[in-house]
């Protein structure tokens, strides 16, 4: 039986030979995995291994909709993107907005998974559950909005949905995006080069189909009471009216904002003024407000300027292609931002490597020679812009920089690993984590790389009502929501992956769960009984979070990953942050977080491994005994 | 008289009051069955909700070959009759907003959902009201005022 408020199915197409198949969803494996992210966690552990090439034809990409997605659960339009990264040669989850996922679930698809490679460019065309493999010679080098203006008109509809990459993911470069209704990226980790790497360019899904919940009555209940709780958190009105943007002033004003390459804490306010939501939205840039697919906050924003027009920015954006490289030039940040749009590329990287770059030249590690003869300067937004451009297209310096901050220091040495801002492969998101310490251990467990979007603790501020009672809740004291302090961490972190993991699995958006705090997991548990009629509650569902990042952990694990991978950049944990009272993320101070967080999870803090009994206790026996089999010890 | 209206300069495109619809009418979520359509252009990010405005003078009623559109002038609505509809669909075109549909042999059009629309309850951006037709008018009526004042202030300055 199809579980209520899924399609129940999952597509696979298999690009090498052309071949389509479908495999439903049992109900036990959305009661133990809760959907999307989950779901696609346990398909990348069967599927791939140590021996896959990321841009290879073994790697597979997932498309995962959320379990409430396609209903009027508020904010519940996520989509989720699962691949072994060319980034960090890891796990990796992306996740994105738009209004692809509900069109996914009404074509009758909950995930759909590619696997092989095409032997030339293709796009797939999901008709409400008639899929066709399309030819995409004439896409191939588009942009991402004309490839997906294009689709539309061929289809002759308007209503299709289309996922697409720009030029950007077909040069392969790292941190390739891949792009859903135009505007929303599934950003980091370089999904877009394995789309590219199976010469695929888009994946458009027409669905007219329906969803149904199993108990319409208290499921319209429930998410009246929820939307309403969303709606009545005292930051909504914030990130209703400046979205994400709305926060550059404030971080900035706390000294963690990342400038000149985390160099400096903060940037001259009378320059970040010019890169707040409120400047966006007064001098005239701000032409919308976006809803994702049944939004009630409507963060993503709509921009216009004297050379263009795009989706966004965000605040990472901002902070990265502003603060981080000294730009307080609005226009030329979001002409970057439209750029890295239309090519599909993943702003916080791409930003970052730029300003890796940026300091390598002026510590004469890059010289002219190197750089095709453009000076490479702090405040020069034309560089920024040429480089944008440079990487997408892998020319001169662009095709070294595409390869990432990681591979890119390694390749001219010369120390300046020291500036490459990056664990693991990734580049860092636009927090200064030597003055945010959930932050600081968050990013270093974080199976993706050191970023935000895994854990994101905002709580730690202590800048909501709802936050703070949420750290007396997890801790027993509001006094631990602030983010000075190595006590308490480890609990912080651990609840707040283990509610990323349920939120996302569900398709809602973390946002509302972990900005805002007013709606909970208890919440989620509550409307996730009433739609799919599997009785769910907050434990059970906390429960199954933890079963997700324990997963994702093992799937590390089983590609070779030790204790050691849990680090920070090296600027960061070892230079000061030069903001008042500054420190470091210093080994010990991560050291002791991680050994406390360790025995929270009962994973073996020498190894981070997880106990045996851990795995039995989550139901993950069959992982721990594959993971023995393979000679990993437990 | 309460009537619906639609303020496309604040939908945001978030497709609930689509999902309420269908929710309403057909007990599933579906925005193709939906009363209510916000139709998009995403590259310019400009959205706008298009349903039947219960037109009085309705194009759908006047082609209507066997009387199956008659406005229900005490609720404010077109309503449709089944019994006498023989499925020839011409109110479909006929319609100027494209909001009268015809799904699995029925019309469907928005039937204002017994004087208290699902759409206007759920949507999180004050983009569809249900109010007095005789205060469609107001904010607007109160800006011109506003707008006035300012000029005119500021030309007596001079």
């Amino acid at each position: 039986m199809v579980v209520p408020c899924m399609a129940g199915k999952i597509l696979i197409v298999d690009l090498t030979n052309g071949k389509i198949n479908e495999k439903p969803i049992s109900d036990e494996m959305v009661e133990k995995y809760l959907g999307s992210r989950g779901i696609s966690a346990k398909i990348l552990w069967d599927e791939t291994d140590k021996n896959t090439e990321p841009l290879g034809s073994d790697n597979v990409l997932i498309f995962s909709a959320g379990t409430l997605t396609g209903t009027f659960a508020p904010s519940s339009g996520r989509v989720t993107v699962t691949f072994k990264s060319p980034t960090t040669n890891m796990y990796f989850k992306s996740t994105t907005g738009g209004h692809w996922g509900s069109k996914l679930k009404y074509a009758g698809y909950d995930i759909l998974v590619l696997k092989g490679k095409s032997k030339k460019p293709a796009y797939i065309f999901i008709d409400d559950g008639k899929v066709s493999i399309k030819d995409a010679d004439h896409l191939w080098g588009k942009d991402v909005r004309e490839t997906t203006e294009k689709i539309r008109e061929e289809l002759e509809d308007q209503h299709i949905q289309v996922a697409c990459i720009g030029p950007a993911g077909e040069n392969k470069v790292l941190f390739s995006a891949i792009m859903f209704s135009t505007y929303h990226a599934a950003a980091r980790g370089g999904s877009g080069a394995v789309m590219g790497s199976k010469n695929v360019k888009a994946v458009a899904v027409r669905g007219t189909g329906s969803i149904k919940v199993a108990n319409p009555e208290k499921f319209k209940e429930s998410a009246m009471r929820c939307r309403n709780l969303i709606m009545n958190d005292s930051r909504h009105p914030i990130l209703s009216e400046f979205g994400t943007a709305g926060s550059v002033m404030g971080i900035n004003l706390m000294g963690i904002i990342a400038t000149r390459n985390f160099r400096e804490g903060t940037f001259d306010v009378d320059k970040a003024r010019y890169l707040t939501g409120r400047y966006l939205k007064e001098a005239g840039y701000l032409r919308g407000r976006v809803g994702c697919e049944g939004c009630v906050i409507g963060c993503h924003r709509y921009t216009e300027f004297k050379n263009g027009f795009s989706g966004g920015p965000e605040y990472e954006t901002l902070a990265v292609l502003g603060c981080g490289l000294c730009i307080d030039d609005t226009e030329a940040v979001l002409k970057g931002n439209e750029l890295c749009n239309l090519y599909g590329l993943d702003t916080i990287s791409t930003g970052g490597v730029i300003q890796w770059a940026v300091e390598s030249f002026e510590r004469g590690v890059l010289t002219e020679k190197d750089t095709d003869g453009i000076i490479l300067n702090w405040s020069d937004s034309s560089v920024m812009l040429e480089l944008i451009k440079k990487i997408a297209f892998r020319e001169g310096i662009g095709d070294l920089l595409a390869e990432g901050t990681k591979r890119a220091s390694e390749r001219v040495g010369k120390d300046s690993y020291k500036w490459a801002i990056q664990a693991r492969g990734l580049e860092q998101s636009r927090v200064d984590t030597r003055g945010t310490k959930s932050y600081a251990l968050a990013f270093a467990l974080n199976p993706r790389g050191p970023d935000h979007l895994h854990s994101q603790c905002i709580a730690e501020f202590g800048r909501s009502k709802e936050g703070t009672d949420r750290i007396k809740k997890i801790t027993g004291s509001e006094k631990y929501a602030t983010p000075n302090t190595t006590e308490k961490r480890p609990e912080i972190v651990q609840w707040h992956e283990d509610c990323y993991a349920a939120t996302d699995a569900l398709g809602f958006c973390t946002l509302a769960t972990l900005s805002l705090y007013s709606f909970t997991p208890a919440d989620m548990a509550e409307i996730f009984s009433y739609a799919t009629g599997i009785n769910m509650d907050e434990d059970k569902l906390m429960k199954a979070g933890e079963r997700i990042v324990t997963l994702e952990q093992c799937y590390n694990i089983k590609l070779g990953k030790t204790r050691e991978w849990h680090v920070l950049p090296w600027r960061l944990m070892n230079e000061k942050s030069p903001s008042e009272g500054g420190s470091t993320n210093t080994k010990e101070e991560l050291d002791g977080m991680l050994d406390e967080y360790f025995e929270l999870r009962k994973w073996d803090k020498r190894t981070s491994y997880p106990y045996l009994e851990t795995l039995k206790s989550l139901n993950l026996e069959e992982i721990g005994d594959e993971l023995n089999r393979m000679g990993i010890k437990l | 008289m309460s009537v619906l209206v639609g303020y496309p300069e604040k939908c945001i495109g978030c497709g609930l009051c689509e999902r309420a619809c269908s929710f309403k009418h057909e007990k599933e979520f579906n925005p193709s069955l939906s009363r209510i359509k916000v139709e998009r252009n995403e590259s310019r990010a400009f959205f706008a909700p298009v349903f039947c405005t219960q037109c009085g003078y309705a194009p759908c009623a006047k082609v209507c070959p066997t009387d199956a559109l008659v406005k229900n002038s005490k609720k404010g609505v077109m309503e449709w009759y089944k019994d006498k509809c023989i499925g020839c669909g011409l109110c479909i075109p006929a319609c100027p907003f494209g909001a009268v549909m015809f799904v699995n042999e029925e019309v469907i059009k928005c039937d204002l959902c017994d004087g208290d629309p699902e759409c206007v309850k759920i949507c999180p951006a004050d983009a569809l009201r249900f109010i007095d037709a005789r205060d469609v008018g107001k904010d607007k009526r109160a800006s011109i005022l506003r707008k006035n004042i300012e000029a005119l202030r500021e030309k007596g300055g001079e």
